[in-house]
């Protein structure tokens, strides 16, 4: 089928996804029915989900090369499949880096816009003590989801990054594994249609954390939600391991470790977290499942489980998980800083390093989430230890940032707009985390609003406004045209200013006592002024972000031309290729001559383009 | 063996150079071994070049005997295929290869052009340390001020609630020093930062590159310590808190917490008292002991700063240790995820005097009123009934007991009962075999029958049969 | 010091000298080895669930029974070893003979712990911990033999077409180090249920 609706990918795959559901719903109905148990919806829609995630890669055709493989017949080689051109190739199975990494770019965005309008949804009921817009079990769900599809958001931005990013700074054609990587994206469509359709099946009321015993008791909503994250978690895995592999395999001659691009180094310890702990959300969130459906006694005590072993393998995961969330960011800030204030980074070993800290120590600290549940006690002071230890190596990079900047010649385009910005805000966010890892100070911050002012202050500092930086960056390689300036300065000055209010306020009424996760507050305390302030600040970051999207798109529609290496960029991307990037990125193998980031040295180079035998020029 | 094996020259005054490479090459190609020559000097190179003509030159890029332009020339006029390999071990490895074919002019003009590279930082001209050291004294000056603002201000505004617990004394004394780290790094990094963007910024017309630091590996080692030093202090400092707060006195008051959801009760094992508010005498160590009918709640009294979580299961009793020392009422707060009511699990604290909570004492034990309406209203209160049903006719999680006594309900099963006392008995000790319609199965608790004695259950009955 | 000269005349104009059959192969077994490391964190959990709740205990557990679908397993190993040995001396008889021995151990494998050890266990799933802890360990290793043994008849049925030779079979290495890979999760997974502490 070359035409018509169902020629579109997506479409097909979310045809086949719903058949795939009704197919486990009846699967699940007869065997029931043949043993002589009546229907049951749960058990049923479980089976239903995951069938849906099958028949969507079905629809979408993301198994026919490997299929093929299995039959025995040769496949049309990843490199030489023949894809539609315009934006309907963005709406199907693409074997191309950068096509892939736009995809996860749209769906980045997508994610992020939903879970902020949840956000906001919720927000505007809590300008006020008593419900006024939404309901108890409402409220509950749109917190969980909120920061569900948030998160899912950002560990798509860092695909997107890594994605697009990755082959090109090394100098390679594509990705190790081309097929895989267009699998790994296209697991996560029906992955956050799962997660979205629990809305459908009466929510939850857990928060995205789920704890058992509750999330044991809870809606058949939370099952939609569990099946959903373990079919993202695929997704996550099987895309880092991706880079992982494209990093160590398939650089170019002459780039040693040491000499890839620093944007490298850190999508490489964010492949390596993600493409390991996130098997532990995806069981922990399978052994609910199985409690719910099989009463097997893993965490309720009534079943002789133990409601703490959920918190080791779900944090065991969820911590190093920030730690995804930010690195891809902080490597853009590493990435950048260079380019825009015209010199060296600083101590480019140890930022490389540091960004393999990071993820080493992030591995040992998931405890201090925990260091009110009434773990065992020895625990609490080790981890202590150990969450405060991060702050090294984040120290050396935010060190090194700021030597980076000293004695430099600074340009405040817009992507360095954002850059400092994101410095700022995770300064912040890096600076109220040591008080939630002691533990006499936790035990009053724990659960409270402050908790979700830090959070945000990472997460904005540490992706949000890095994200924004490398779309404005990159645009030009990826459409070959400018964004607005204009707007992209708009934009920042909205967020900024917007987010510090937003998050002072946050800060402020858990330190004074403010639970978070409460759909309703008293009068006394006085927070509402405080929370009028926050939701009005939300909404200002939600404009800032609907500008942003408008100019991302009208851009890539009506933007200004961009010839050439627009921001003077020392990196083979900029050097070598024309805007947009052509298909295969380079035309000839690239060998490295210099160092990456030798800006004041200007009569360097960082890479070159071997010379073709025969060649004029 | 191959009978033609590639030649490599090595060029290098330095003979470790040659000899360590030659080392590595045999070791690295023990299937084809190169046939390998070393040269120490230009003279030599040169000769070399034409006579033996070599596949491969390994130049040293950091011998500064190598005259570049000779050997250029020889390079690119012979048309034999050869190849050179320019290394520079003191530029971080640096190597690049030229291939005699196909080098372009401007390839050799940056091979010759390309100034020696000098080791570790370059060489800084008087001005350039003077004027670095006037940044860092501006700078340094504003970080003290900003820091002290910060400080200051961290302090002043009072954003904890007033501390009334012994506790709280050591973990808000902790606070401050965190308040004291906080006002300093941030005050480090941001004027720093705003410093640069200011000072350092790019004048119009000016293109010239930023001062060329590559690094400093004294500056990482400092910048990684002093941190480390540092976050190992607060962590020691954590734990010292954290013992103090852990502090065990020998007669403490012991209360047992059961939180469910959505209601907090306790239970006074010295008087047999159960309430649903939290009575405590100023000034004396409490050990309470908590756990969930449920899920996990979490007990929190802002002002008293200890938090700990309720855990469902008999096993699973945790204990928290707290010393009041304001009177006044403070709010009891559920600090976990508990469900859809999580928002309003709430329950008043009084902390009073040793005389008044005697008094109160003593009315909980004997006060038990003759009238078995006003007992059953007490009952139900303690047992957190009004979590879930109103007394005055609004909706809530249960059906409201106005008016329920002696009415007709339909159920969700379609029969219509009758609410009788033997209905709300069922209704009581096993809710979910009559689920009235509206409402839900497995939402009230299951195990009043051991919670409530037989005439508790039939007080709260004569209650609700007074809700005319 | 790591780059290496090549002359012109051995890389075509538009394709990169790391694109070669070996080195494709290599970064195969790059992948390969990335995603068992991925899964091992699947069942190091599982192995950490079934300390944490059971402690010093274990279930109680038919001992006999254990050893023998071990064994079987253990045996099923060797014979894929005696296949990739014998596809790379080019033995293609050899290959799918050995093969399809381990085929069928590791169905009677499945058909051990499936079909006869979890019917006659004498707790169920909801049997409080040990029953949650013994039907999922078992429960997660056996879908993983299961995939194996699929895997393992596309591999035969491809070398029966003659589509592997004795110096490029990748697949087969696959399949093989993925059996192997199964099978030690087996070698700690028994021992944890049905050796190590005190039977409930």
């Amino acid at each position: 089928m070359k035409t018509g609706i169902l020629s579109i990918g997506l479409v097909r795959g979310l045809l086949f996804q719903a058949a795939g559901f009704l197919a486990g719903v009846a699967v699940v109905t007869v065997i029931r029915l043949a043993f002589g148990m009546g229907f049951s919806a749960e058990p049923a829609i479980v089976l239903g989900a995951f069938f849906s995630a099958i028949g969507f890669m079905i629809g979408v055709g993301a198994f026919s090369g490997w299929f093929a493989n299995a039959l025995g017949k040769p496949a049309i080689p990843p490199e030489e499949v023949e894809e539609p051109s315009g934006f309907k190739r963005y709406l199907g199975v693409s074997y191309d880096h950068k096509v892939i990494g736009v995809q996860y770019g749209m769906l980045t965005i997508a994610a992020l816009f939903l879970g902020g309008s949840f956000a906001l949804i919720f927000r505007s009921e809590l300008v006020a003590p008593g419900m006024q817009l939404i309901g108890l079990q409402q409220f509950n769900t749109l917190i969980g989801l909120h920061g569900m599809v948030a998160i899912v958001g950002m560990l798509l931005g860092g695909a997107a990054l890594g994605n697009f990013l990755v082959p090109l700074l090394i100098g390679a054609k594509d990705m190790a594994f081309p097929r895989l990587n267009a699998f790994a994206f296209w697991l996560a469509v029906p992955a956050v249609v799962l997660v979205l359709s629990s809305m459908a099946a009466g929510g939850f009321d857990t928060g995205w954390t789920a704890y058992p015993p509750l999330s044991i008791f809870a809606n058949m909503g939370m099952q939609l939600f569990f099946a959903g994250v373990v079919v993202f978690g695929w997704s996550s895995v099987l895309g880092a391991l991706n880079i992982v592999a494209t990093v160590l395999r398939m650089r170019a001659p002459g780039m040693s470790l040491f000499r890839m691009p620093i944007f490298v180094w850190g999508s490489l310890a964010t492949s390596i977290i993600a493409m390991t702990a996130t098997q532990l959300i995806g069981l922990s969130f399978q052994l609910v499942m199985f409690e719910r459906l099989f009463g097997m006694g893993f965490f309720n005590p009534a079943n002789g489980g133990n409601p703490i072993l959920f918190q080791h393998l779900f944090w065991f995961y969820s911590h190093p998980a920030v730690y995804i969330f930010v690195l891809p960011g902080f490597a853009v800030i590493s990435e950048l800083l260079p380019v825009f204030a015209r010199k060296p980074l600083f101590g480019y070993r140890w930022v490389a390093m540091s960004s393999l800290g990071i993820a080493l120590v992030g591995f040992l600290v998931w405890a201090h989430h925990m260091f009110t549940s009434g773990m065992e006690e020895y625990l609490r002071v080790p981890f202590m230890y150990t969450t405060l230890l991060v702050a090294v190596p984040t120290g050396v990079k935010f060190f090194s940032w700021t030597g980076t900047l000293w004695e430099g010649k600074i340009r405040f385009t817009v992507p360095m707009l954002f850059v400092l910005g994101a410095m700022n805000v995770f300064l912040l966010g890096g600076l109220t985390g040591p008080i939630l890892g002691t533990i006499p100070t936790d035990l009053h911050l724990h659960d409270s609003y402050f908790v979700v002012g830090h959070f945000h202050n990472t997460m904005f500092g540490g992706f949000v406004f890095p994200f924004i930086a490398a779309v404005h960056y990159w645009f030009p390689k990826i459409t070959g045209r400018k964004m607005s300036d204009l707007l992209g300065r708009i934009t920042f000055f909205i967020l900024l200013p917007s987010f510090w209010i937003q998050t002072l306020g946050q800060m402020q009424v858990g330190l004074l006592g403010m639970r978070r996760r409460v759909a309703d507050y008293d009068t006394l305390p006085e927070f509402q002024t405080t929370h009028i302030f926050i939701t009005v600040a939300g909404f200002l970051v939600g404009l800032a972000f609907v500008i942003f999207m408008y100019n991302v798109i009208r851009s890539a529609m009506k933007g200004e031309v961009a010839v050439g290496n627009v921001w003077e960029s020392r990196s083979p991307e900029w050097e070598l290729l024309p805007n947009p990037a052509p298909k295969h990125n380079y035309p000839q193998p690239l060998v490295v001559t210099g160092d990456p980031y030798d800006y004041s040295l200007t009569d360097t180079e960082y890479v070159e383009l071997v010379p073709v035998a025969g060649a004029t020029d | 063996m191959n009978p033609n094996p590639r030649k490599i020259l090595i060029a290098s005054g330095n003979s470790l150079f040659g000899k360590g490479l030659m080392g590595l090459i045999a070791q690295r190609w023990k299937k084809d071994p190169p046939e390998i020559r070393l040269s120490r000097q230009m003279a030599e190179t040169l000769e070399m070049m034409e006579s033996w003509q070599p596949d491969l030159v390994i130049v040293d890029y950091d011998d500064t005997t190598i005259d570049r332009g000779e050997f250029l020339r020889s390079f690119v006029s012979g048309d034999q295929p050869m190849q050179v390999m320019l290394v520079s071990l003191q530029a971080s490895g640096a190597v690049v290869v030229y291939d005699r074919r196909t080098l372009t002019p401007a390839q050799a003009e940056d091979w010759l052009s390309v100034p020696w590279v000098s080791p570790e930082e370059p060489d800084v001209s008087k001005e350039q340390r003077s004027s670095t050291m006037r940044h860092f004294v501006i700078a340094g000056i504003l970080i003290v001020l900003v820091a002290t603002i910060v400080y200051l201000l961290l302090n002043t505004i009072g954003i904890l609630p007033a501390p009334a617990s012994v506790e709280a004394g050591p973990i808000d004394q902790l606070f401050t020093a965190h308040f004291l780290a906080i006002a300093v790094l941030f005050a480090l990094i941001t004027v720093l930062m705003v410093y640069s963007m200011i000072v350092f910024r790019q004048r119009k017309g000016d293109n010239t590159p930023g001062r060329n630091i590559k690094g400093s590996t004294r500056l990482e080692i400092f910048w990684t310590l002093i941190p480390l030093v540092v976050v190992l202090y607060f962590s020691y400092l954590g734990s010292a808190t954290l013992d103090r707060t852990n502090a065990q006195a020998p007669d403490a008051l012991e209360v047992d917490v059961l939180g469910g959801q959505w209601y907090w009760s306790f239970t006074y094992p010295d008087w047999d008292i159960t309430t649903n508010e939290l009575w405590l005498p100023v000034d004396r160590p409490v050990l309470f002991r908590l756990r969930s009918a449920d899920v996990i709640h979490s007990f929190w009294v802002p002002e008293w700063r200890v938090k700990q979580d309720l855990l469902p299961g008999e096993n699973f009793v945790r204990e928290l240790r707290v010393t009041p020392t304001e009177e006044g009422q403070f709010q009891l707060l559920c600090a976990e995820m508990c469900g859809v009511r999580h928002a309003y699990m709430v329950s008043p604290v009084y902390v009073v005097s040793q005389d008044e909570f005697n008094t109160w004492v003593n009315e909980q034990t004997q006060a038990i009123d003759l009238d078995p309406a006003a007992r059953g209203q007490k009952w139900a209160q303690d047992a957190g009934c009004f979590s879930c049903h109103s007394i005055d006719g609004s909706d809530s999680i249960g059906p409201t007991w106005l008016g329920l006594y002696d009415s007709e309900r339909e159920l969700v099963s379609g029969e219509t009962v009758e609410v009788d006392d033997d209905y709300l008995f069922t209704a009581i000790v096993d809710p979910d075999v009559h689920v009235a319609e509206g409402f839900r199965p497995g939402v009230m608790p299951q195990d009043y029958e051991t919670r409530l004695t037989e005439e508790q259950i039939e007080d709260i009955i004569e209650f609700i049969e007074s809700l005319e | 010091m790591s780059v290496q000269p090549y002359p012109a005349e051995t890389h075509p104009v538009d394709a990169h000298p790391v694109e070669n059959l070996r080195h494709r192969e290599r970064t195969n077994r790059l992948g390969l080895w990335l995603f068992i490391l991925s899964d091992s964190f699947v069942f190091g959990a599982l192995l950490f669930t079934r300390f944490y709740l059971l402690g010093n205990n274990r279930p109680e557990l038919i001992q006999w029974l254990g050893l023998v679908v071990t064994v079987v397993l253990l045996a099923s190993s060797f014979f894929m070893n005696r296949a990739e040995v014998q596809m790379s001396l080019g033995n293609r008889q050899g290959f799918l003979r050995n093969t399809l021995v381990t085929i069928v151990l590791g169905s009677l494998f499945l058909i051990g712990v499936v079909g006869v050890e979890w019917q006659v266990a004498h707790f169920g799933p909801a049997d409080g911990a040990q029953g949650a802890i013994f039907y999922t360990m078992t429960g997660f290793h056996a879908f993983h033999v299961f995939t194996g043994v699929i895997f393992l008849s596309l591999v035969y049925r491809n070398a029966k077409k003659g589509l592997y030779s004795a110096e490029h079979h990748w697949p087969v290495e696959a399949a093989a180090v993925y059996w192997h890979f199964v099978d030690l999760v087996w070698i700690f997974f028994y021992p944890a249920l049905y050796l190590i502490g005190t039977a409930l």
